[in-house]
């Protein structure tokens, strides 16, 4: 990477406790470390429940991490002032629903970010109309409510709230998955145009592996907390190295999905305590695997793959 | 939507609701004869055509007290209920949007729920001295607790919505964030209880106004026209009898536009579910 990155996110860990007299401990992210630089686009696949959301929620310093630090654009995350943050960095949600406020039009929602950042100069008319033709939305929507606007309709709102401001990063979590299947590539080149046009940085999240090869440079596969591989959208494509991964995509020819690998995820996520979260399905496991985190190697210059056996199982694979 | 504002019991609320304010702002126009006017000469004398309620001991012309008496009852109830929906409202979001807040907020409300309203009223009145201001004070101090628990527990779900988190994501303050997320969810079910809290305040000032704490003489009020019938109530039942007509009238006016607005404002809400099961049973 030539340029500094634009987030660098530093052995991040997270853990949820739940109960009074019983505390159950679910590690969420285990020593998560990523970099983006800018104009780029790292995809974090996963299955649901293997901390993906909680990894963006921590970027964005919307959740404080137990232990990790985040440095965006050169800083620290905490010594930024939260206005001059959420300038830079935004994101766009899953559910565009629910992450409209219910109580407000279009209008107010399209002009609330720059409204609260001060920057709101001139014809609020005029700044309409640039902010809906760069989402490709008509001005008859400025006056409904979220909930009588389409899915898409809706996405877009989110992303042109996000794009107001010229972000330098934004993350998405799972900003197509509640969309068709041409409304996705409709959104998905919106996104795409605004990178090349701004060169902001995307940190994609998504379960759905079609959508993230239209769109990522880079892509790191979660699971249970932890990167089981990290390397550039092409080569994993073509060569998955951990077992996961492999399993990940064969599944995913047919189904496009990486939810349909398995029921297993729940399990997966409490047994990550100590091993390999995939050793229970894993083909190639041995005693090793479930007693202790397979370190991260980099069998390929570019790539890892936190498998000890990731070059051996590869030749078997091949 | 639409369907529902058609329950009748709304309607008679809002019908109800909307006389007694009219009557309330015009009393020196509708009113027969001045309230404090002494006809002596028809002391205690039954409804008659001049005076259409009767008249009380002495000769004030019952029914236009009952109009006036409107006046310090709507005035004051509607003034408190505001004054505790504002307090309580404003503690609860507070409460539920800053957690290091929480558990302070929450046990000072609980305190104050631990007493029972009337002898919290009794004393603060025994320690301000009766009159319109310390009622005030006396009444809105053991109301506001009840806001704060429910504006709280609304807030506490809609803190949970996806689009508080993505308004901290576009970087919106705490008090922007109250203000246009958390508040007008909040507020449904703040002005559904406090319609119904209107009619209980009713009752409380007719109260005080009965055991002489409340609205002091000779402005006219009807807890106090209620105790001064109660005497001669075996010659002149209509000075009393009036006094409490007047007040449950505007009790269940308030009550059944209350509950409407419940049934409008918060369709879920599993108080009427209980309610009918009250009447399948």
């Amino acid at each position: 990477m030539s340029q500094p990155a634009v987030i660098h996110l530093e052995k991040m860990s997270k853990t949820f406790e739940s109960g009074f007299f019983f505390k159950r401990r679910n590690v969420a992210v285990r020593e998560v470390t990523l970099s983006i630089a800018p104009g780029r686009t790292l995809a974090v696949v996963g299955e649901s429940g293997c901390g993906k959301t909680t990894l963006a929620r921590m970027a964005a310093g919307l959740l404080k991490p137990d232990s990790g630090l985040v440095t965006f654009a050169g800083r620290p995350l905490p010594t930024w002032d939260d206005r001059s943050l959420r300038q830079r960095l935004q994101m766009v949600f899953q559910d565009a629903d629910g992450s409209l406020n219910p109580n407000f039009k279009a209008r107010d929602l399209l002009l609330e970010p720059l409204r609260l950042h001060g920057l709101l100069q001139g014809d609020a008319e005029a700044q309409l109309e640039r902010l809906l033709s760069m989402v490709g939305l008509v001005p008859d929507l400025l006056d409904r409510y979220p909930h009588e606007m389409s899915g898409g309709q809706r996405q877009r709102i989110g992303i042109a709230r996000a794009m107001s401001l010229a972000p330098d990063l934004v993350i998405a979590d799972e900003p197509v998955s509640s969309l068709d299947r041409s409304i996705q590539a409709q959104i998905l080149s919106l996104l795409r145009s605004f990178q090349e046009r701004d060169n902001v940085a995307y940190m994609y999240i998504s379960h759905d592996l079609e959508s993230v090869r239209a769109i990522a440079h880079d892509v790191a596969v979660m699971l249970g907390g932890v990167f089981v591989e990290t390397g550039p959208a092409d080569a994993i494509f073509t060569n998955p190295m951990h077992p996961y991964t492999r399993l990940l995509f064969e599944d995913a020819i047919e189904s496009c999905d990486a939810r349909a690998v398995s029921d297993y995820d729940m399990e997966w996520c409490q047994a990550s305590e100590d091993g390999c979260a995939f050793a229970p399905l894993c083909p190639h496991a041995v005693a090793a695997c479930s007693s202790s985190l397979p370190l991260l190697i980099e069998p390929t210059p570019g790539r890892y793959v936190r498998c000890a056996l990731a070059a051996d199982t590869n030749e078997i694979a091949a | 939507m639409k369907d529902r504002w058609k329950s009748p019991g709304m309607l008679l609320g809002m019908v109800l609701c909307a006389i007694l304010v009219f009557f309330a702002v015009f009393a020196p126009q509708v009113a027969p004869h001045d309230p404090d006017r002494q006809h002596l000469a028809h002391r205690l004398e039954g409804p008659s055509a001049e005076f259409p309620l009767g008249a009380d001991k002495l000769g004030r012309c019952v029914a236009s007290r009952i109009i006036y008496g409107l006046r310090p009852s709507l005035g004051l109830a509607v003034t408190i209920t505001a004054l505790a929906g504002f307090i309580g409202t404003s503690l609860g979001i507070f409460a539920a949007y800053f957690k290091a807040l929480d558990a302070l907020l929450m046990r000072i409300t609980d305190c104050f729920f631990a007493f029972p309203g009337i002898v919290m009223a009794l004393i603060a009145i025994s320690i301000l001295g009766p009159g319109e201001t310390s009622l005030m004070i006396a009444l809105a101090l053991p109301g506001w607790p009840k806001y704060a628990r429910v504006a709280r527990s609304k807030a506490l779900s809609i803190r949970e919505c996806g689009y508080v988190e993505a308004s901290r994501a576009i970087g919106a303050g705490p008090f922007y964030i109250l203000r246009h997320c958390i508040l007008p969810g909040v507020l449904p079910s703040v002005v559904t209880i406090s319609t119904l809290g209107i009619g209980g305040k009713i009752i409380h000032i007719a109260g005080l106004g009965f055991l002489g704490l409340g609205v002091q003489p000779p402005v006219p009020e009807w807890g106090t026209m209620l105790i001064k019938g109660l005497p001669v109530i075996e010659v002149a039942p209509h000075v009393s009898l009036s006094a409490m007509a007047a007040i449950s009238l505007s009790v269940l006016a308030f009550t059944m536009l209350g509950e409407g607005l419940r049934d409008v404002l918060d369709p879920r809400s599993n108080l009427s579910d209980w309610r009918k099961l009250q009447f399948a049973s």
